[in-house]
């Protein structure tokens, strides 16, 4: 009996430590700790198959547990470097739009579809729109353009537009722009293609409001054609009384006496021709030149002002060629005003040559596959061996008031408004002026007018 | 004055430019009278008989155009040959102006030589 009872006694006592050791290392695992590790009993017995098993399961459990540990710390490491670089982002794209929104004139960018991706704050407030009104929109039909003389822009012609398929910057001056809440806004805008590698995938538009500058400008020319008209009188007084002296109407004048009246006359007249020209200029720029459109014979009018030039060619032993194509057909247009233009340009071909050079004159069809600025014309090409004009003023030489070094020596008396003139007008007609020029060899001009003319709205460039 | 001498009403309001029209055309052997703005100019134009009317378009009060559409409303002044003497500074009224059937042409004062004004003047009153 005693046998028996210490058998199942010491059964008992074993089994009771292998479930304290048991309980012990799981107790620290559960708390994380590994450290306590299953002792195998060198004995086999029924508990051996059990400790392996579970001391296997806890290795397992601690490896896996450890790699998880360092995925995590490599993931939270991972997530504050991205935290810190959108923080960065976000910083440096507040500090974008603050830039954006300080410019003090309008931009849109729009993609390849004309679709509005960017807009800044001017922008919104000058068209009255909002950023939501305009992104992803088509920025043509939100925005409408009209020209100097309020007619619709079409969407092949506007800066855009142009942009992207010249791949070029395109500015115009003389715009506007209605939306459906501002009805009217003067604008001058440039577009630029956004290029990125050999595509262009965009264009930014940069406009500002003008109206101030167009008000000015408006004044500034009513001023100077109220001005003109008020002069005008009196030089017609100071020719006439001259004239009635000239006529010997109060006595013989004297061989002397002539010649000083006489540069009072041409004086005079000079002056006159000078208001008159104001006037037609600033009557250009405010769009009201009334131009008195008829069937203009090219040739009738050159060879008139060929004949008008008959002195100071025949003094400066110029010779003059004029070649007109056959059949030059009639081009309609303001035959004063065309006149001008021809009277400038060979005027100064005559004037600018030194004595024996050559000036020619030709005139040629314009075939829409000569690529000119005017599709269907006529081509005027006046060519002289003249002193030429010198590179650097090349750009110039159409602005008011402007006149070459070299042109300044020869004529002191000229104003520089002939070719501003001469721009205007052709412009004006929906034509083009062009030139090549080379110091000392000589100067061809370049006139293509079309056939009827298209009255243009935008200031010449 | 015979009854061949022709009589021309200069109706311009600038003193000097009519003094020295007036002296070339007396030269010309013209009879002249003078007005020195619109509202004479009508009432001359309307009291009297004349060959030739040099009108200026731009003037103080009365322009030319009213005065011309008035004059022509009485009988002897409705078919006088009219001249209008201009510088351009109203084209719409010049414009206007010529539809009338009795006003032959205008001139531009800046422009024109006295010369030429009184070959005009020939040409219109048959005389040249």
């Amino acid at each position: 009996m005693a046998k028996k009872t210490s058998e199942l006694d010491q059964y008992k006592a074993k089994v009771s430590q292998r479930l304290e050791e048991l309980t012990e290392v799981l107790a620290h695992v559960s708390v994380g700790d590994f450290s306590k590790t299953l002792k195998i009993p060198k004995k086999e017995d029924e508990f051996t198959d059990t400790y392996v098993g579970v001391q296997l399961l806890l290795d397992v459990i601690r490896d896996n547990l450890s790699q998880l540990q360092q995925v995590n710390t490599a993931l939270s490491e991972n997530v504050r470097s991205v935290e810190a670089t959108n923080r960065t982002v976000e910083q440096e794209k507040i500090i974008d739009e603050a830039i954006l929104d300080s410019i003090g004139e309008g931009l849109i960018v729009t993609d390849t579809d004309v679709r509005v991706t960017i807009v800044n704050h001017q922008a919104t407030l000058m068209l009255g729109l909002t950023a939501k009104e305009l992104v992803g929109k088509n920025l043509f039909k939100q925005v409408r353009a009209f020209d100097m003389n309020g007619q619709p822009v079409p969407d092949e012609l506007r800066p855009a537009t142009l942009a992207l398929k010249k791949k070029r910057k395109v500015t115009h001056t003389g715009l506007y722009f209605a939306t459906k809440r501002v009805k009217e806004l003067s604008v001058a805008i440039t577009a630029s293609p956004i290029i990125v590698g050999q595509s262009v995938i965009g264009v930014v538009s940069v406009f500002r409001d003008v109206t101030q500058e167009r008000e000015i400008d408006r004044a500034k020319t009513e001023v100077v054609s109220f001005t003109s008209h008020q002069l005008r009188t009196p030089l017609s007084v100071i020719n006439w009384y001259t004239e009635v002296i000239l006529g010997n109407h109060l006595g013989e004048v004297t061989d002397r006496q002539r010649e000083y009246l006489e540069v009072i006359l041409f004086t005079t007249r000079r002056m006159i021709e000078l208001v008159n020209t104001f006037l037609s200029v600033s009557r250009i720029q405010l769009g009201t030149l009334v131009m008195d459109v008829k069937p203009i014979n090219l040739q009738e009018v050159i060879e008139s002002v060929h004949v008008e030039l008959a002195q100071p060619i025949d003094q400066k032993r110029i010779t003059f060629t004029a070649d007109f194509t056959d059949d030059l057909p009639t081009i309609t247009g303001d035959p004063k005003l065309i006149r001008v233009v021809f009277q400038n340009l060979i005027n100064n071909a005559v004037k600018y040559t030194p004595n024996k050079g050559y000036v020619s004159v030709a005139t040629s069809l314009i075939r829409p596959e000569d690529k000119l600025p005017v599709e269907e014309g006529v081509l005027v090409v006046i060519e002289d061996t003249g002193y030429g004009i010198p590179k650097k003023q090349h750009s110039k030489i159409f602005t008011k008031l402007f006149r070459a070094e070299n042109a300044q020596q020869i004529d002191t008396e000229g104003a520089g408004l002939g070719l501003y003139m001469v721009k205007s007008i052709v412009n004006y007609a929906g034509g083009d002026v062009w030139f090549k020029s080379r110091l000392g060899k000589g100067t061809t001009f370049f006139v293509a007018l079309p056939f009827v003319p298209a009255v243009r709205g935008t200031k010449p460039a | 004055m015979n009854s061949d001498t022709k009589h021309i009403l200069i109706i311009e309001d600038d003193s000097l430019l009519r003094g020295v029209l007036r002296d070339e055309l007396e030269r010309e052997n013209f009879q002249v009278s003078e007005a020195k703005d619109g509202k004479v100019g009508l009432e001359m134009a309307t009291s009297n008989s004349y060959d030739l009317i040099l009108l200026d378009i731009v003037m103080p009060n009365k322009d030319g155009l009213s005065v011309l559409r008035q004059f022509r409303k009485h009988d002897h002044a409705s078919k006088v040959p009219v001249i209008l003497l201009s510088n351009l500074n109203d084209p719409e009224k010049v414009a206007e102006a010529m539809l009338d059937d009795y006003v032959h042409d205008y001139l531009v004062k800046s422009d024109w030589s006295l010369a030429d004004v009184t070959k005009k003047v020939k040409t219109v009153l048959g005389v040249l």
